[in-house]
């Protein structure tokens, strides 16, 4: 092995600019593959978190509704990012001369705060802290004054609130009818508002059904991509092309190292009739062709994900919006990274497959009768 | 002892083209011996048969009085590399590696692992073939005769016994060819290695132990020259 290794080493390095030439391919192709790959990852990425990254992934609801404690025993919170209890209200906000209808969410501020994150985007006001303080949808500030006192009706029941601040979702259905107001200890809560760890974000679908055996059917949950199935078709097909096109630049490397081993598998075909005239066996003179795809493809793997992250870094610099954010915000993952240079290397080891059996197979009787 | 000893060796190739014709030889340990013939009398072909290179169609090859298998390719490549020397025509050094090197590739492809002692070794062989201040060179910065000398320290790295040499001076001058026969002949001697050496120079053959002409595929001569 140690022999194949140092054979590899010196037939690559014989041929200076040939093997430059391949590594930089190798290189390029890869650099490709990451650039591509991370830039949909992290369109896809940004385009989720715009849609979904501000509000609960998972709900579960119960019109009985449900004790927070005997929930929480059940569920599995590895996978759970932040929980929030609400109690839940379809009622109306009473003004002088006309009725708004309203959906109120009694919660912990806190808790509704990390899933929505009210207050980190524009916000006026202050959230509520008091039980009887709310925070109201922006849209609701054409009719309603900050600090106003205002009546809540459900039903037969009336109650006064004091307008402590206006939130913007970004969504205009939620700022046309959405409000916040702190619940009190030991109020009653109808629906648990969830989000996941970024890992599982694809993977809600499994976690409801393993909720859903645990909790059974009187539990009702939905989960983000239920409600964003067009989204999440869009996001299928670019996932596809990217696939696709990662898959054609790696098939390209493969070919090209493997052209470039079987011309060298010629070229040497001298050196190796003579070592095998001196009894080199055939698993060594396998090696010493495998051992030439494993270098050009670390080699070429490791420049290869450099350039890609070179590429990238000029991608968020040049490609930028009027404020100078990127047009597509990346996010390099490095996961992906590893993966890339294993791909690279796995390729050019198989690659190398064909021209290793073929100086297997060469016969040092024809090599030296030649001459 | 024979070293080698072959029986009733024939090689033909495709449409009945006989270029070896039931050849029975022996050779012994330490013995310096010639092939001489016309060229195309099958020379070449029976030293690649007796280097276990090509095969047989009919007959058989012992090496140490053991059977070869040519269908065993794992005992040829040991034959290949710890039995047996090639110093061919054209030196077929490697131009990847230096001259050391070289010579202590046979040494890898045995051990895998290059000892002190034999890197030592080999530098008192490559003293004595007259080319150690070239160690560090590359084969083509080396003359034709500097090439040859290397070629025979390779064949002798692994203490095979027999070195098989297919007209090792073939397009040397022959001053040079002289002192190369000098070189083998003592290590023949003093190693009791066997040397098969074809030429086509009668002057050279006639100061080996023994001289066997082909011609046509079969012994014409067999001459005990000591
Ligand atoms: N692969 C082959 N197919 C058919 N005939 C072959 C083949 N190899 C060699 N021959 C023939 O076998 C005969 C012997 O060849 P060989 O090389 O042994 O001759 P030689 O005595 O070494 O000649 P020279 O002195 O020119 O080297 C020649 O007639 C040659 O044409
Ligand atoms: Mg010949």
């Amino acid at each position: 092995m140690k022999l194949g290794f140092q054979l590899a080493k010196s037939f690559l390095s014989s041929g200076k600019s040939q093997t430059i030439f391949i590594i930089i391919g190798i290189a390029v192709g890869i650099a490709v593959q990451v650039f591509i790959g991370t830039l949909i990852m992290s369109l896809q990425k940004s385009l989720v978190d715009k849609t979904i990254g501000n509000s609960p992934q998972i709900v579960i609801y119960n019109k009985d509704g449900i004790n927070y404690n005997e929930i929480i025993k059940e569920i599995n919170t590895e996978e759970i990012e932040y929980i929030s209890p609400v109690l839940n209200n379809n009622i109306a906000i009473k003004l002088k001369d006309e009725v708004l209808p309203v959906f109120l969410k009694e919660t912990d501020i806190k808790k509704a705060n990390n899933i929505y994150n009210i207050s980190n985007r524009k916000f006026i006001g202050k959230l509520p802290v008091k039980e009887n303080e709310i925070i109201l949808g922006t849209s609701f500030n054409t009719k309603i004054k900050e600090n106003e006192i205002i009546t809540l009706i459900n039903k037969n029941n009336e109650k006064k609130y004091k307008v402590v601040g206006f939130f913007d979702l970004g969504v205009s259905s939620i700022n046309e009818t959405f409000a916040f107001s702190i619940s009190n200890e030991n109020l009653k809560i109808n629906e648990l508002e969830i989000t996941v760890i970024e890992d599982k974000l694809f993977e809600v679908d499994k976690i409801k059904e393993q909720m859903q055996e645990k909790l059974g059917k009187d539990y009702e949950i939905t989960t983000w991509k239920e409600k964003n199935e067009s989204l999440l078709s869009g996001l299928q097909g670019q996932s596809i092309s990217s696939i696709m096109i990662q898959v054609f630049v790696v098939v390209s490397v493969v070919l090209a190292i493997a052209s470039v081993l079987t011309i060298m598998v010629i070229q040497k075909s001298k050196q190796i009739g003579i070592l095998k005239a001196m009894g080199l066996n055939r698993k060594t003179s396998m090696y010493t062709f495998l051992f030439q795809g494993l270098i050009l493809g670390v080699i070429g793997g490791i420049l290869g994900i450099i350039f890609g992250y070179l590429l990238l870094k000029m991608f968020t610099t040049f490609a930028v919006n009027d404020d100078l954010t990127p047009v597509v915000p990346i996010y390099i993952n490095n996961t992906f990274m590893i993966i890339s240079l294993l791909i690279s290397i796995v390729a050019a080891s198989v690659s190398s497959i064909i021209p290793a059996i073929k100086s297997s197979k060469l016969n040092p009787i024809d090599i030296i009768r030649n001459n | 002892m024979s070293v080698i000893k072959l029986k009733g060796i024939e090689k033909n190739y495709e449409k009945n083209i006989k270029v070896l014709k039931n050849i029975n030889l022996t050779f012994e340990q330490g013995t310096f011996n010639s092939i001489i013939g016309q060229s195309g009398s099958g020379k070449s072909t029976l030293l690649n048969i007796i280097g276990t290179l090509d095969k047989p169609t009919k007959g058989s090859l012992y090496f140490d009085d053991k059977l070869v298998d040519y269908n065993d390719i794992k005992s040829l490549e040991k034959i290949r590399n710890e039995k047996i020397g090639f110093v061919f025509q054209f030196h077929y050094l490697l131009p990847e590696f230096s001259v050391l090197d070289n010579v202590l590739l046979p040494v890898k492809i045995k051990e895998n692992k290059v000892t002190k002692e034999k890197r030592e070794e080999t530098i008192k062989l490559l003293n004595l073939v007259g080319v150690k201040e070239k160690l560090d060179k590359k084969p083509n910065q080396l003359s034709g005769g500097q090439m040859q000398r290397v070629a025979i320290a390779r064949a002798l790295i692994n203490h095979p016994k027999v070195i098989l040499a297919d007209e090792p001076t073939g397009n040397l001058d022959s001053d040079t060819t002289e002192k190369i026969y000098e070189l083998m002949r003592n290590i023949c001697y003093e190693l009791k290695t066997t040397f098969i050496i074809i030429t086509h120079d009668k002057k050279i053959a006639e100061k080996a132990d023994r001289i066997v002409e082909i011609k046509d595929g079969k012994i014409e001569l067999d001459i005990d020259n000591k």
